[in-house]
């Protein structure tokens, strides 16, 4: 076995790989020192697969998920003693979520809400997370020390301080979360509309979306802003993101031109399945089937009796916890200046209309949004649903007979009054590949290293025992389920990580991270040194305290 | 006479600091040590020269002592220690550090030593 | 060559990050800035109690072993262990937190930590009854009533008032002026001491917490006055001034005590406290209180994330046959019941600790112990292996009483032969897998 994994040669298998327009044909993959080459450079100790029949696809990729963080721990505590979790969930361990992601044919996943006080947690668990690459986002949406900055429209500086954050936290892009409302504390007093000033602030909360995303495309880092919608999986949530689309219409930010390493938008919506409660989407629809700048997550339901709630969002959870008065068992964290953090379970049930709404905005989007490389699919893990839901959600997407023998029980006035309920179109098998695997690498800007086939690409890749050519992806969705469930092969990096029942979890993964654009120290060091007063002043810690010092073995820069 | 017991964490009697730095000796004159209200000490009759014997069924121990009139009456403190622990105790797996029934006495007896401490938990020793 | 070097003092669980020392290429020359606490770690480094050689106690009492030797007996006593312990791991870094989990997992231990005799009693009733918790900058910025609850933060972590009493925050600019402050406690400790006209001292009956905590919760909702004649020995008028800084505070950190864990109600005060948090937020139109625990280890917090991110427990974990499996036990009842033919010892001194009762069966069982100082647990053990200090003379990550991770940093070289715990333990996970 060569230092870099297995040279490996995968043959005959059907391939889907959209990045390159190969839909289903017979080919096959050469892996040489972990990346896929169209020759190898020796032919000695070249391991064969034969993959006759079988179906063969880019590993999927994770772009919104909550796996690695002192939060997780806050849901393992509640969790500890409850048996349900325990058993249907593992106790969400470390080694529990590694090998649930193989299973489910993962080898990336995005942490998608870190605040920078406690990246080192996450970074901690990331290296004792084994096999997956991961990336982290930094939550700044209520990041006091670029109050001003904001203030004063000095995106160029924000975008500096950005850069050195990621550098020093090791983190991959940002999250904008509910921007600056943590100048109210209050869990009964929430404010009304973001489009105002702040009490403490002098701006729109609003535009501090704007100003990130300016930021991020100054940096060009190679995920775009990534937007949570303040009040998800309620009616102010939907006011919040038409006044997120208009402000995006209004930002006039020149179309990204695209190119295939590249991402092409400018703005990633959040689950975008959670935003309009009421079942219509149309906002949503109508601005991505216009508009190349915005793409979505989709994060499915998978109605489990039990699923961790992860947030960081108090409209929210206030409202799910109307349920706040009435259940107690709440852990709730205030982060070092940076935002809260809510965690508790919950059940998702078909006889709930909220539930199912959720549940049918997901496949609503994923099949009324024209261009599927603007859609990513997600679970937003472990908040809406558990990763062996999978092969399941997989069959909702590509046959009817699977979704509407699905929708049987589900609730009457959801089956009544949304349109999805009747929509018979589903999505084809390279459709699905875009939305686990291409477009999710596209939309992190990653397409370089992950969820494509072409040469030069790290091998991560998925063998499916089925060949999905000779089968009926409607009538014989219970045969495309069973090959999801039991993924034959997964390769990362050319190891066999699994091979049908075995798991090897003896390879490490690395963080991927990045600064985007290069800028001399001097330019730096005239925006960090005021941030370093800013710590010094308001923080219990100095700037440089969030230096993290890890080997740099585990890291993996982007540049 | 009965008072209730409870230890505590002082900055100049802590016993990481004392097994940390210094001799065995100046480790008794710090831990092995309890603080009382002045009119607990006209209660107990007691002299300077005197030392404080505690006992209850947990186990006993003689420690110095001093007068403190923040103290409230009828409590002993003791900073955490060896000395302190002859007297704790466990109670529904959880150790019960704070509001102990002790007997306190007046004793002629020096303070217990920290090897007669040791040599008492040894003593079992199979 | 001298230099100065800004760095972070694991003296406790505070872990300031604003030590100056001035060192050479081979010793400390001076600390500044560093508590009686933090002074007292440094000088660890040099103390004639460190311990500097692994040492082995047989009939003809300690001798001293070479490193091979010594790691060579320690597996003998450990695979000849059935029942094995492993207890302490609140004074070593992270790294080395997950390198003894999986030490007791590869040995089918019972793992615990400090924890379970001190805060993490905390996190398990918060584990069926969540809990509001809350950071350090965040009471530096926003915070306008701290209250200590049964715990002398002046003596137990020097520097906390500094931190979050005597500072200005953002929204706080008029710092102290503004910051409130009300202890609770039996007696006037040195805390009682900082005290200005407008905050509130509360001395309470030994063991009455929880009737105080029952009358607050009452008294919040608005349908109680107080008795003429106050409760629990406090006065009518502190109990209605209590009552209005809880009701009109915007930000209310409250900091609880050993007094509160150690109440022989069992918890039930903890419990009491949890509700009357909760339903101060659920009132209160006008703000929130949040708990912040204040664990004295400078590691305790790590042992806890680190467990719980490993079998999905904070403390008292069990394995057998490799898993994390149910248990009711914690350190404590696993001793009283002699249910254990061999106890490691990471970082601590359960000896001085425990109560006579514990500690004599403890000693009873061969004891391995890893730590850098002689205390109770050293006279009585029978393998001692000695490390290095963290924070001073190797790295690794550590947890902040906050729950907020801080990295410690390597200052200078150990004495010679003496590796980090993280070494060790390492070599001792090695040989075992061997």
């Amino acid at each position: 076995m060569s230092k870099k994994g297995n040279n490996l040669l995968i043959k005959n298998g059907l391939v889907f790989d959209p990045f390159s327009n190969i839909i289903g044909e017979k080919k096959d993959i050469l892996i040489e020192n972990g990346i896929i080459v169209e020759k190898f450079t020796s032919n000695n100790d070249i391991k064969e697969i034969n993959a006759e029949n079988k179906t063969i696809i880019p590993a999927a990729i994770d772009i919104h998920c909550h796996i690695a963080s002192q939060q997780m721990n806050w849901i393992r505590l509640l969790g500890k003693n409850n048996q349900e979790f325990n058993s249907n969930w593992g106790a969400l361990t470390s080694e529990y979520i590694a090998k649930e992601y193989i299973s489910q044919g993962y080898t990336f996943i995005t942490e998608a809400n870190v605040y920078p006080s406690l990246a080192k947690h996450t970074i901690f668990n990331f290296i004792n997370i084994p096999v997956l690459d991961k990336a982290m986002l930094l939550n700044l949406g209520n990041f006091w020390p670029l109050e001003f900055d904001i203030e004063k429209k000095k995106t160029k500086d924000i975008a500096l301080f950005i850069s050195d954050l990621l550098s020093k936290c090791k983190g991959f892009g940002i999250k904008i979360y509910n921007p600056f409302e943590s100048e109210i504390w209050n869990f009964n007093k929430l404010r009304e509309d973001i489009n105002k000033n702040g009490i403490l602030y002098n701006f729109k909360a609003i535009n501090v979306y704007k100003t990130f995303i300016e930021a991020v495309e100054i940096l060009d880092l190679p995920h775009s802003a990534h937007c949570h919608i303040e009040g998800y999986e309620n009616l102010e949530g939907k006011e919040n993101l038409n006044s997120l689309l208009k402000e995006l219409d209004n930002l006039k930010l020149d179309a990204r031109t695209s190119t295939k390493d590249k991402r092409n938008q400018i703005c990633h919506l959040a689950h975008a399945n959670s935003l309009n409660i009421d079942g219509n989407n149309k906002n949503i629809i109508n601005n991505l089937n216009n508009n190349s700048n915005i793409d979505v997550d989709l994060a499915f339901i998978g109605f489990d009796k039990i699923n961790p709630i992860i947030t960081s969002d108090r409209r929210f959870f206030s409202d799910i916890t109307d349920s706040y008065k009435k259940k107690k068992n709440n852990i709730i964290n205030s982060n070092e200046f940076e935002g809260d953090s809510y965690s508790n379970f919950r059940e998702f049930k078909k006889n709930e209309y909220k539930d199912c709404i959720l549940w049918g905005n997901a496949i609503d989007l994923a099949l009324n949004i024209k261009n599927k490389w603007q859609i990513q699919f997600s679970l937003n893990f472990p908040h809406y649903s558990h990763l062996n839901d999978i092969p399941k959600i997989i069959t909702w997407l590509l046959s009817k007979d699977a979704r509407f023998k699905f929708m049987e029980n589900m609730n009457n006035k959801f089956l009544k009054n949304i349109s999805i309920s009747t929509n018979e179109d589903v999505l084809n098998f390279n459709d699905l590949i875009i939305l686990t695997r291409s477009s999710p690498a596209k939309s992190l800007g990653l397409s370089k290293f992950k969820g494509n086939l072409s040469n030069g690409s790290e091998a991560d890749i998925n063998i499916l025992n089925i060949n999905i050519d000779k089968i009926d992806t409607n009538k014989d969705y219970k045969l495309i389920e069973k090959a999801f469930e039991y993924i034959e092969y997964v390769i990362k990096n050319g190891y066999i990580v699994k091979k049908e029942d075995k798991i090897l979890m003896n390879h490490q993964g690395k963080i991927f991270w990045s600064e985007g654009k290069y800028f001399t120290e001097e330019e730096k060091s005239r925006v960090i040194n005021k941030k370093r007063e800013f710590y010094q002043k308001y923080y219990s810690y100095f700037y440089n305290m969030l230096d993290n010092d890890i080997d740099q073995k585990y890291l993996k820069k982007i540049e | 006479m009965e008072m209730i017991l409870n230890t505590i964490r002082l900055i100049n009697n802590d016993q990481n600091v004392e097994w940390n730095c210094q001799d065995v000796e100046f480790m008794e004159e710090h831990l092995a040590i309890g603080f009382i209200n002045p009119l607990d000490f006209k209660k107990l009759y007691l002299v300077p020269s005197l030392k404080l014997h505690i006992s209850n069924n947990h186990g006993d121990v003689i420690v110095n002592f001093k007068q403190d009139s923040k103290i409230p009456e009828g409590i002993i403190l003791m900073p955490v220690s060896l000395w302190a622990n002859q007297v704790t105790y466990v109670k529904n797996n959880n150790i019960i550090y704070k509001n102990i029934k002790v007997n306190v006495e007046g004793t002629r007896d020096p303070p217990t030593k920290l090897n007669e401490l040791i040599e008492k938990i040894k003593s079992d020793k199979i | 060559m001298s230099e100065q070097l800004k760095i972070t003092c694991s003296g406790c669980s505070l872990l300031c990050d604003d030590i100056i020392i001035i060192k050479d290429d081979k010793e400390i020359k001076e600390i500044l800035g560093a508590c009686q606490k933090g002074i007292n770690k440094f000088n660890q480094i040099k103390s004639k109690n460190r311990i500097l050689s692994p040492l082995y106690k047989d009939k003809g009492g300690l001798k001293v072993l070479e490193w091979d030797l010594a790691l060579n007996k320690a597996i003998q006593i450990i695979k000849n262990a059935k029942k094995p312990l492993i207890y302490g791991l609140s004074t070593i870094s992270c790294e080395s937190q997950i390198l003894a989990l999986k030490i007791a997992k590869k040995i089918d231990a019972f793992i615990d930590s400090n924890s379970t005799i001190c805060q993490g009693k905390f996190l398990n009733i918060a584990s069926e009854m969540g809990i509001t918790t809350t950071t350090l900058t965040e009471i530096i910025n926003k915070s306008d009533l701290i209250i200590l609850w049964g715990t002398n933060i002046v003596e137990s972590i020097p520097r906390l008032f500094s931190k979050i009493l005597f500072s200005r925050g953002k929204f706080r600019m008029t710092g102290r002026e503004i910051k409130n402050l009300i202890i609770v406690d039996i007696y006037k400790t040195a805390s009682f001491k900082v005290m200005g006209t407008r905050d509130l001292a509360i001395i309470i009956r030994p063991n009455e917490d929880i009737e105080l905590i029952k009358i607050l919760k009452k008294a919040v909702k608005g349908d109680y006055t107080f008795p003429n004649e106050g409760i629990s020995g406090i006065d009518k008028q502190d109990l209605e001034r209590f009552k209005t800084f809880l009701l009109n505070s915007e930000h209310i950190t409250i900091l609880p005590g050993q007094a509160l864990l150690n109440q022989k109600t069992n918890g039930d005060a903890i419990k009491e406290l949890l509700e009357l948090v909760n339903l101060l937020n659920n009132i209160k139109n006008n703000g929130r209180i949040s708990l912040l625990m204040v664990g004295g280890h400078y590691n305790m917090v790590g042992f806890e994330h680190m467990a719980l991110s490993e079998t999905g427990k904070n403390q008292s974990i069990q394995f057998k046959n490799g898993e994390s499996i149910k248990s009711d036990d914690n350190i404590i009842s696993k001793i009283q019941k002699e249910d254990f033919d061999l106890s490691i010892i990471i970082g601590t001194d359960p000896i001085s600790h425990f109560p006579l009762e514990i500690s004599k069966i403890l000693s009873s069982k061969p004891i391995i112990l890893i730590d850098n100082k002689k205390s109770g647990t050293f006279l009585i053990a029978t393998l001692i292996l000695p490390t290095s200090i963290t924070g001073i003379e190797n790295k690794g990550l550590a947890f902040r009483l906050d729950h907020v991770p801080i990295q410690l940093k390597k200052i200078i070289e150990p004495p010679s032969l003496i590796q980090s715990d993280y070494e060790l333990l390492q070599k001792i996970l090695d040989r075992l897998n061997k």
